[in-house]
């Protein structure tokens, strides 16, 4: 198996720091996963059209995205029409012993259309990988909100792609909670080419053993008083690693921009390896555009605090990470989907 | 004769650091980059044969080593074309009436003599590829300071020039650092025995004359244990039609409990490529304080390098950029944290206006062993313009889990709101923006030596005209 660059950055910088991409290997895997559904009838077809939404769209990698793009096993359909307004649940259950699944949505939601879709990735598989593309095209007020929990098993990869193109006053959320998985590359690009359109994406990570999260995003403002707001939080357990390439790029003409992005890593062993690349690029001065990154042990005075109370050091570690995820988790929407996302932080920790 | 004229019609008189002289020299090798243009420079330069092999091993690697590949564009810098050794007129003095009226002019309109007399405990000049002046204050010497340049350290001092020197930045670094290697010449050499305070600061001004010339100075500090200095540097060129190149190389040895300051403001010509190397190695409980302000040149990288080596070693950054018309300046700061309790704080400020490019580029790698470190990086970019860009690249990476690390940075323009409140006050729409810009570099400024604090205001009121509209 030959070795590829995955998440390369927009913005190459010194070589010797090994950061400007990530080497790895797209794993294969035997069998594709089984993939369910829940929507209104309707609103989820097969895919009929196989072209990109953006031709230049590059994606986690390659080879992997030219792999899903054309010989995906499942290709999906969302459509909401003007006004609409609909929820889609897509589980993706690697429920084999070696998955090689490839999954491609795209996402087509009409002005004023509405839509919801949780992604539920999770499975028994021991080795393999998961390639999901997903290309969202959010029209003039329109507003998409995508979930996704993943709790994927600790020999699988997981290969994600997601492009997104907001039109003018579009409002797309996007929220993450990744807790499983060997190798999560997770690429996401967003097209922010209509006025006043506006992106938030919260991303959940929770590693330990020899875990690796791979994540990048780009935010690339071209419409006028665009926003965007980025939000990477997680832990590092064990010899697990992240490396987070962030890029907020206001391009020429995006006047009255504003875009922010926050990188916060709790490190709990000193084994792990965290990396940060929250890049600025601009061409418009009247823009507003900020980036914070920060990392560090658990706070010590919570920790006393908690421990103060009779809880042993780790039982307070237990507290004080869950605590931090929570907010996020809250998020996914499900009680059920929820209970099982912190019974898994509680496991991991 | 010296002619006075404006770098360009367009751009505003850079006063002092335009006047050129003619171009006169007592010696200058051909163009561009051959083995016998090296042993040229070392023959002429009367140098130690292993200096001979090191330049022609730097030779070798420079032939083998790619342009990298995230650098700015640096395609009109053509090293056929470009002179690596230009010897002047004059040998090295220690008094200024000895020096040619028309080079001692050039460090007069500089203002390094008059420094020299009120606030200076040493001086170097480098004029083109050699140094023609240098001195220092008596009592220092008495108290084993050496102050010299890097030619006659490498003759009155070899074993410990041979100790050191390119050993932070070996010629395997990166292409212009094997440059460097191959045809350095000029510079200063500084070493501060164990314990001894130079309070008065020491200074190196770099003057580029020579058209078409490359400048390729060598500056090699070494502060013993418990020792403390502070070396300022100046660099400046006049304007000509041809492109220069400056691969300077700066090794800067802090050993423990040792401090040193080392404040820079490059004012280069807009034709100027600057591909410099800084680095810093701070010993146990060490301190390096970088103080840098990048205002000219063509094309910058620039990004001095600080290796935590010892425990408790700190490191303190402060940089502003400042890029105007036709010029691209990708600067930043490096630090590795390579032992426990180390610390750092960078603090960096950049301003583009007229399609200048400000860019600042960053490392932070925080080692396995560094356990209970801290490091805190701010990064502001003011834009003046619409057609100007400021990215910023920072690199963060930390390898154990006992850390504490903030980083944070911001991109903007000046707001309205500030300029309308001042214009209320009765002040013009022009001085408003200059007085927030200056209040954005306050920081930085009240860092700098006085005369260079005086200097980076005049070259801001300079880079500011004409701006306004």
């Amino acid at each position: 198996m030959s070795k590829v660059l995955f998440n390369e950055l927009p913005r190459p910088t010194f070589r010797w720091l090994q950061v400007n991409h990530t080497e790895g290997v797209v794993a294969n895997g035997q069998a594709p996963a089984t993939i369910t559904i829940d929507a209104n009838e309707g609103v989820v077809t097969e895919l009929q059209n196989k072209a990109l939404l953006n031709p230049n769209f590059e994606g986690a990698e390659a080879s992997s995205l030219l792999a899903v793009t054309n010989e995906y096993n499942k290709g999906l359909a969302i459509s909401v029409p003007a006004k609409a307004k609909e929820k889609v649940v897509i589980t993706i259950d690697a429920n084999t012993a070696s998955v090689g699944d490839k999954t491609r949505v795209a996402i087509d939601v009409a002005s004023e259309g509405e839509l919801e879709v949780l992604y539920i990735v999770k499975g028994e598989a021991k080795e393999g990988g998961i390639n999901l593309l997903t290309e969202v095209n959010a029209e003039p007020n329109a507003n998409v909100t995508v979930k996704k929990l993943q709790l994927l098993g600790e020999g699988v990869q997981q290969i994600e792609h997601r492009y997104t193109k907001l039109g003018a006053n579009s409002k797309v959320e996007y929220l993450n909670v990744e807790l499983g998985g060997s190798e999560n590359f997770l690429h996401y690009t967003q097209d922010l080419s209509g006025e006043e359109a506006h992106i938030v994406h919260d991303l959940a990570y929770l590693g330990e053993k020899k875990q690796k999260f791979d994540i990048s995003m780009l935010m690339s403002h071209v419409g006028k008083k665009t926003v965007s707001d980025i939000h990477v939080l997680g832990a590092l357990g064990g010899e697990s690693k992240k490396s987070f390439r962030g890029t907020l790029d206001f391009i020429r003409g995006s006047v009255g921009a504003e875009g922010a992005e926050e990188d916060t890593c709790v490190l709990l062993d000193p084994t792990v390896k965290s990396v940060s690349l929250p890049l600025l690029l601009c061409k418009e001065d009247n823009v507003v555009g900020n980036h914070a990154a920060s990392a560090g042990q658990l706070d010590k005075t919570k920790l006393f605090y908690i421990m103060s109370r009779g809880f042993s050091e780790a039982e307070a570690k237990h507290i004080i990470v869950e605590s931090m995820l929570r907010p996020l988790i809250d998020q996914l929407g499900s009680e059920e989907l929820e209970e099982l996302a912190l019974a898994t932080v509680r496991a991991k920790i | 004769m010296e002619t006075r004229k404006k770098t360009h019609v367009e751009e505003m008189d850079r006063g002092v650091y335009d006047i050129k002289n003619e171009f006169e020299y007592s010696y200058k090798s051909n163009a561009g980059l051959t083995e016998d243009i090296i042993r040229e420079i070392w023959s002429n330069k009367n140098e130690p044969e292993w200096m001979l092999e090191f330049r022609l091993k730097s030779l070798k690697i420079y032939n083998e080593l790619d342009i990298p590949n995230w650098i700015p564009d640096i395609s009109g810098l053509n090293m056929d074309n470009i002179v690596t050794y230009v010897k002047p007129k004059v040998d090295m003095k220690g008094d200024w009436n000895e020096v040619p009226e028309d080079i001692k002019s050039t460090f007069d309109r500089l203002g390094i003599p008059e420094a020299e007399r009120t606030s200076l405990a040493g001086v170097g000049a480098q004029y083109d590829s050699e140094v023609v002046y240098h001195s220092i204050q008596e009592d220092l010497v008495k108290q084993g300071v050496i102050y010299t340049d890097i030619e006659t350290a490498l003759h009155e001092h070899e074993d410990l020039v041979k100790q050191y020197f390119m050993t932070l930045v070996p010629p395997s670094d990166h292409k212009f650092a094997a440059l460097h290697g191959a045809v350095w010449s000029g510079g200063s050499f500084v070493y501060v025995p164990k314990g001894v305070h130079v309070e008065i600061p020491l200074q190196s001004y770099f003057r580029l004359n020579a058209p078409g010339a490359g400048q390729f100075e060598h500056t090699l500090i070494i502060v013993e244990e418990g020792a403390k200095a502070h070396f300022i540097e100046g660099c400046s060129a006049p304007k000509y039609d041809v492109s220069n190149l400056h691969a300077g190389c700066v090794e800067l040895f802090v050993k423990d409990n040792a401090t040193l300051r080392y404040s820079t403001i490059e004012n280069w010509s807009k034709n100027m490529y600057n591909l410099n190397t800084k680095r810093s190695r701070v010993g146990k409980n060490g301190t390096i304080e970088w103080v840098s302000g990048s205002f000219g040149s063509r094309v910058s990288c620039l990004y001095p390098m600080s290796i935590l080596a010892g425990e408790g070693a700190h490191c303190e950054f402060t940089g502003v950029t400042f890029a105007g018309e036709g010029q691209y300046l990708d600067t930043g700061a490096k630090v590795v944290h390579a032992a426990p309790h180390t610390t750092s704080n960078i603090n960096s400020k950049s301003i583009s206006k007229s399609g200048g490019a400000a860019i600042y580029r960053g490392v932070l790698n925080i080692g396995k062993n560094a356990e209970h470190s801290k490091a805190t990086v701010s990064c502001e970019s003011l834009m003046l313009d619409q057609i100007s860009q400021s990215d910023t690249i920072p690199s963060i990476s930390i390898e154990n889990d006992n850390v504490d690390l903030g980083h944070e940075a911001k991109i903007g323009r000046i707001s309205d709101e500030a300029i309308f409140y001042l214009m209320t006050r009765g002040i013009s729409e022009e001085e408003a923006r200059a007085m927030l810009v200056r209040g954005f570099v306050e920081p930085i400024s009240k860092e700098l030596p006085l005369e260079y604090a005086v200097e980076m205001n005049n070259l801001i009121t300079l880079e500011l005209e004409g701006s306004i509209g």
